[in-house]
């Protein structure tokens, strides 16, 4: 009786289990207690022997934790932070893998916090002959289970050629802009339904592969470190009131009095109603209690505007940062100071 | 042991503490709970460990006493068998193998003992260890347990005997 696969009959890890354990080992460094309760259903497809490739082994945490290469590249984040953000379920290893109709469509890494969302899907066609160009696309259906459309942008393409060789697999990439984010996860379906050719406008290519891919990505809510600043800094030579910074390794938000913005604005000459963007607040580093400063290389600005009297601009960092050294945002050409601490 | 030693060895073992948790509570999230409480406890207590070949013993241990924690507090606020109703409609959505739906039927006392031997792999000596009974007594429930599956599960996925 020994002999038979009982094991094999007990159930994989449910993923919110497995996140659960990530997070209270997580806080195991600091003292603090990570729990996390998630009482909707999950219908994650867990390949077991993903699972077990990586609950087999006895490896470093780094090694456990370490991300796909390409997420690891549009994130830059080297191991220590690629362990920070798995274990604080800011990125996530996903474990989905769909096939249909000679095409298999791999789920395998998403990274978000409460402003932006990222997932990398691998691509593979069975039929070598389909040379997967980054003019390829895909066409897929997202639902949020009966919630409400969670993001205000969403874009997503195959990586470019610079990044990967065409072949008959390639990755592609979803991001998206996340709106008024509540204390909830979310889950979120997403289904392929084909592979298409290049066509001459967006939206017009062949349907080379028809079928169905259903992928169940959880979209996870993080607290985010705030700092209730209401504190004047110097900006672009005028005085800006800056309200409230909050920050998540890989994003920041930043809050604004309207009318000291409204200065900048006329000082560039620009208009934010006319959707154009203003330098002065660009930020364009951080510095860290220890004085080093790491410049920002092409981060993305999500949203920016106006409301309620405050101007609030959210921006995806080009780099990983670790939010609890932080000491000041450093925006605009003359990277003017907004201390935090 | 340092940190990452323990970090680890937890997720070597999570899907053995899982499927031990899963024989003492009905519902996933009691299961996170348990084992959360379980990961904590043990590195409080990391000192106390000897000698860490039997880590995974001794974390079985106290993750056994974590969930009967939970059941007992579970009885305190509301009765055990609305706890059970409550928990089966929250798992009902899952589906489960027939072995596993049978595992689930055993006895509380059978169960445990069970797992332990033939879904985990534990020895008779480290299941003694675990439940803090006698081989003879383990040895009695392994027993009764294998009876009753066999009459639930002959004809199913080649059980024979």
């Amino acid at each position: 009786m020994k002999d038979k696969k009982w094991n094999d009959a007990f159930p994989e890890v449910p993923e919110h289990v497995h996140q659960a354990v990530l997070s209270t080992l997580a806080g195991l460094d600091d003292g603090k207690v990570k729990r996390v309760r998630k009482m909707k259903k999950s219908k994650m497809i867990i390949l077991a022997a993903a699972m077990a490739a990586v609950l087999g082994m006895t490896v470093s945490a780094s090694e456990i934790f370490k991300w796909n290469h390409k997420a690891e590249e549009v994130f830059h984040a080297d191991e220590d932070q690629q362990t920070a953000l798995v274990m604080g379920q800011i990125a996530r290893e996903e474990y989905q893998t769909v096939t249909d109709n000679g095409l298999t469509i791999q789920a395998i890494q998403t990274i978000q916090d409460n402003n932006c969302f990222y997932a990398l899907f691998e691509i593979s066609a069975e039929d070598k002959s389909i040379q997967i160009t980054p003019d390829y696309s895909m066409d897929f259906l997202m639902d949020c289970q009966g919630e409400e459309n969670p993001f205000s942008m969403l874009s997503w393409d195959f990586v470019d050629e610079g990044r990967q060789a065409v072949s008959n697999s390639r990755y592609f990439e979803i991001t998206g802009t996340k709106m008024n984010p509540g204390s909830e996860d979310l889950n979120m379906d997403i289904t392929f339904t084909s592979l298409n050719g290049p066509g001459e406008k967006a939206m017009e290519g062949e349907h080379l592969l028809e079928g169905s891919w259903e992928f169940e990505i959880n979209l996870h809510t993080t607290e985010p470190v705030c700092y209730e600043l209401d504190r004047e800094c110097q900006i672009a030579g005028c005085q800006v009131t800056v309200n409230r910074v909050e920050l998540t390794p890989i994003s920041i938000k930043l809050i604004c009095e309207e009318e000291d913005v409204r200065q900048l604005e006329v000082k560039e000459g620009i208009s934010l109603e006319q959707a154009d963007s203003l330098s002065a607040l660009y930020v364009n580093g951080i510095r860290y209690q220890d004085g080093t400063v790491v410049e920002e290389m092409g981060y993305q600005e999500l949203e920016a505007g106006y409301s309620d009297g405050k101007y609030t601009k959210t921006a995806r960092l080009s780099g990983v940062i670790d939010v609890e050294k932080v000491s000041a945002l450093l925006v605009g050409d003359n990277m003017d100071e907004i201390n935090i601490r | 042991m340092n940190k990452e030693q323990f970090t680890a060895q937890v997720l070597d073992a999570e899907k053995s503490l899982y499927h031990i948790a899963r024989s003492y509570l009905k519902n996933d999230e009691d299961c996170a709970d348990a084992m959360q409480n379980a990961i904590l406890h043990a590195f409080e207590k990391l000192h106390t460990l000897r000698d860490e070949t039997y880590f995974r013993t001794w974390l079985t241990r106290i993750l056994i006493n974590e969930c009967k924690q939970i059941i007992r507090s579970r009885r305190e606020q509301i009765p055990y068998e609305e706890y059970y109703e409550e928990a089966q409609t929250m798992t009902e959505q899952r589906e489960y193998p027939e072995v596993f739906e049978a595992v689930m039927e055993l006895e509380n006392n059978y169960r445990a003992p069970f797992v332990l031997f033939y879904v985990e792999g534990f020895s008779m000596k480290e299941i003694c260890q675990i439940l803090k009974l006698s081989q003879s007594t383990v040895k009695m429930r392994l027993y009764r347990g294998r009876k009753f599956l066999k009459s639930k599960l002959e004809g199913v996925y080649g059980y024979e005997r």
